[in-house]
């Protein structure tokens, strides 16, 4: 690692003195809103962690070591069942989009009028906020909303969706993934389209099935493009807020709780910036092990 | 043993019409890629479809494997009419041109996929794996990713591919058009040797003529979906039927001079007899001054001009004569083939004789 980060640097030096130092002066722009958006940032989110942060009196912000960090992991109950439920929310939207998506992807990869007419159908909830949709939804899984009342037309008695504690993480699951399918979706029929076509007419030729050409030939060859799609859904699960901010608000008893609200709910209901701050270090390595895990799962299977 | 017969064979491309439309024939909106063919391609020979890009040689090929829907028209292999058969069902194997292969799977997995697709047992699946790998030379590249190879190892990859099949026929769509010069002319040989190995029939498609005399067993002529002429190579170099395939076979194609009533003169670059000097009867002498030289090496390709009209003649020689220095040569009665105003071979004697003449007093210089 060390090793690496000084032949990067090294690198750098070496390209400055090509290019006579002006390349430096090109990459300020950039470097400056990463260095103020990312990087301090970041930086702030490590020491805050390990203080008691008063925003009104910066001054009166004391250290207290570890005790933060102590109080999240041992005594906060609601955090751990954010963790839990953000690592159970993040598996359940990414396979059940990726599922949804590749099927309906490959129904829609084609060129007709019906199928642009569709793709453009699907894309619409990609393009509204996340607020209508959520509050559109809250709407539709109402005990007694439109969708309760469709399965009571078939005899079935509808869950309390949102209201009960053991389907409610579902069913923002299931909105989040019902916003996101049109884009990824989109981005699977642009993988699927650039395929090489005389790959699937040797294909017919080797008198391969329909379900043995999607298996052998399409899954694989379409593995970038299916891990692209997976650690960016994935990487935005983790950071869920908005539908749960409207739809339950971690609720009810933090069966929805996930770590992107829990860390809204400590910082800016409980004003207390120090155990955000630890939520927010546990988010970022949750992200980047799984994040890492998934791309090598992804690269092996190339 | 079984032949494979086209009847009528016709692809339209875009708009076609419906049922009711077409009964009575009004003009189609769609292009007719393949325009009426009947064409019967032996069991067995090396049968080349040639012609220029845009010919639909690739289409009919492909109509042939199954991969391109059939407008109009019937394909049968030997008795069994195969029209509507999936790919997979018609005992073929293709090769195409840029080879086609899975690229995340092994060389070995690559020519199995057929194989364990059509349920053969393990134990034969394996032998004909080894089999093909040994006829190509790639025993050592079984593990190998596409990737990883040449073109023209991937080509053989593509090859080995067929042959494990043991098809009825292969159909070979440009296969060496990616390769480079010197590799191309290795596997034209190959291949060669190859259809002499296996004896069962080779459906080739190129653009190259050269390729098509070469290769070929049975040459076919395409051009706008319509088969202008079959048969031997030589059949169709020294025997053509019509002003395309003359024009089109040969390197050069041969010379076409129309005359004033319509009809066509041809002859080949090649024919003619240098600094002619006495004129006979039954010669044509003409002279001219040469504007442009193409070296061949061995031998000397000179573009000549006369009344208007350009067209070749070659020698063979060490050196090449100067440009613009005048060159009289000779063409033989024997050696002039004579097409009507559409194109067409005159075969009748008098008729032919008639145009004979006319050219000779127009051309002949004195």
């Amino acid at each position: 690692m060390r090793q690496k980060a000084k032949e990067y640097f090294k690198r750098l030096r070496a390209f400055g003195k090509r290019h006579n130092g002006i390349a430096y002066v090109y990459m300020i722009p950039a470097a400056f809103g990463t260095l103020f958006f990312t990087i301090l940032p970041f930086i702030f989110m490590i020491i805050a962690a390990f203080f008691k942060v008063d925003l009104v009196n910066i001054q009166e912000s004391r250290y207290v070591g570890t005790w933060n960090f102590m109080m999240v992991f041992t005594r906060d109950n609601e955090f751990t069942k954010a963790v839990v439920n953000t690592i159970i929310f993040a598996f359940v939207t990414v396979i059940l989009l990726m599922f949804v998506t590749i099927l309906m992807a490959s129904w829609l990869a084609k060129n007709t009028k019906v199928h642009n007419f569709a793709q453009t159908l699907i894309f619409t909830p990609h393009i509204s906020s996340m607020v209508s949709v959520a509050i559109l939804w809250v709407l539709l899984l109402d005990p007694r909303g439109i969708i309760n009342q469709i399965l009571a037309l078939f005899g079935i008695q509808g869950p309390a969706w949102l209201l009960d504690s053991r389907t409610s993480l579902i069913s923002v699951a299931l909105v989040t993934v019902w916003k996101s399918i049109g884009y990824y979706c989109l981005i699977i029929i642009a993988g699927l389209q650039a395929l090489p076509p005389e790959v699937y007419e040797a294909a017919r030729l080797d008198k391969a099935s329909r379900w043995c050409i999607l298996r052998k030939i399409t899954l694989p060859l379409l593995t970038p493009t299916l891990s692209f799609v997976f650690i960016m859904k994935f990487i935005n699960s983790f950071k869920a807020f908005a539908a749960i901010d409207i739809m339950t608000q971690g609720g009810p008893q933090g069966s929805s709780m996930v770590l992107g609200y829990w860390i809204y709910n400590a910082g800016r209901v409980k004003f207390n910036y120090g155990f955000s701050m630890v939520g927010a270090i546990v988010l970022t390595v949750l992200v980047a092990v799984l994040t890492y895990l998934a791309q090598r799962f992804f690269n092996r299977r190339q | 043993m079984a032949d494979i017969i086209l009847q009528d064979l016709v692809k339209i491309y875009g708009n076609i019409q419906s049922r009711r439309r077409r009964k009575h024939r009004s003009a189609a909106d769609g292009k007719r890629a393949i325009d009426g063919i009947n064409l019967t391609i032996p069991h067995g020979s090396f049968t080349v479809l040639v012609g220029p890009s845009g010919c639909g040689k690739t289409t009919l090929l492909r109509m042939i494997a199954g991969l391109e829907g059939i407008t109009e028209g019937k394909i049968m292999m030997g008795d069994i009419d195969i029209t509507n058969l999936e790919p997979g069902d018609r005992g073929l194997a293709m090769v195409f041109q840029n080879y086609a292969l899975y690229p995340h799977m092994s060389v070995k997995q690559n020519i199995e996929f057929g194989l364990v697709n059509a349920r053969l047992p393990k134990q034969e699946i394996a032998e004909r794996v080894k089999e093909a790998l040994e006829i190509v030379g790639l025993q050592d590249y079984a593990g190998r990713r596409p990737g990883q190879l040449s073109g023209g190892q991937r080509q053989r990859v593509a090859l080995a591919r067929a042959i494990s099949k043991s098809p009825e026929c292969f159909l070979m769509d440009e296969p060496l058009s990616n390769l480079d010069a010197k590799m191309r002319s290795e596997m034209r040989s190959e291949l060669i040797e190859l259809h002499e190995k296996l004896r069962s029939t080779f459906v080739y498609v190129t653009h190259d003529q050269i390729e098509a005399m070469t290769m070929g067993s049975n040459i076919v002529v395409l051009d706008e979906g319509k088969v202008m002429q079959s048969g031997t190579p030589d059949e169709i170099h020294n025997d053509p039927d019509c002003v395309f395939v003359a024009r089109f076979i040969g390197d050069p194609g041969m010379n076409i001079i129309p005359l004033p009533d319509g009809y066509q003169i041809g002859f080949r670059a090649r024919d003619v007899a240098m600094d002619a000097t006495e004129s006979r009867s039954d010669s044509v002498l003409i002279g001219s001054n040469i504007e442009a030289t193409e070296n061949h090496g061995s031998e000397f390709l000179y573009l000549l001009e006369r009344h208007g009209q350009r067209f070749f003649v070659k020698e063979v020689s060490r050196r090449a004569r100067p440009g613009g220095s005048p060159l009289h040569f000779c063409v033989d009665r024997a050696d002039i083939y004579v097409f009507d105003s559409e194109g067409r071979r005159v075969y009748d004697a008098a008729e032919s004789e008639r145009v004979f003449q006319t050219f000779k007093s127009l051309w002949e210089t004195p």
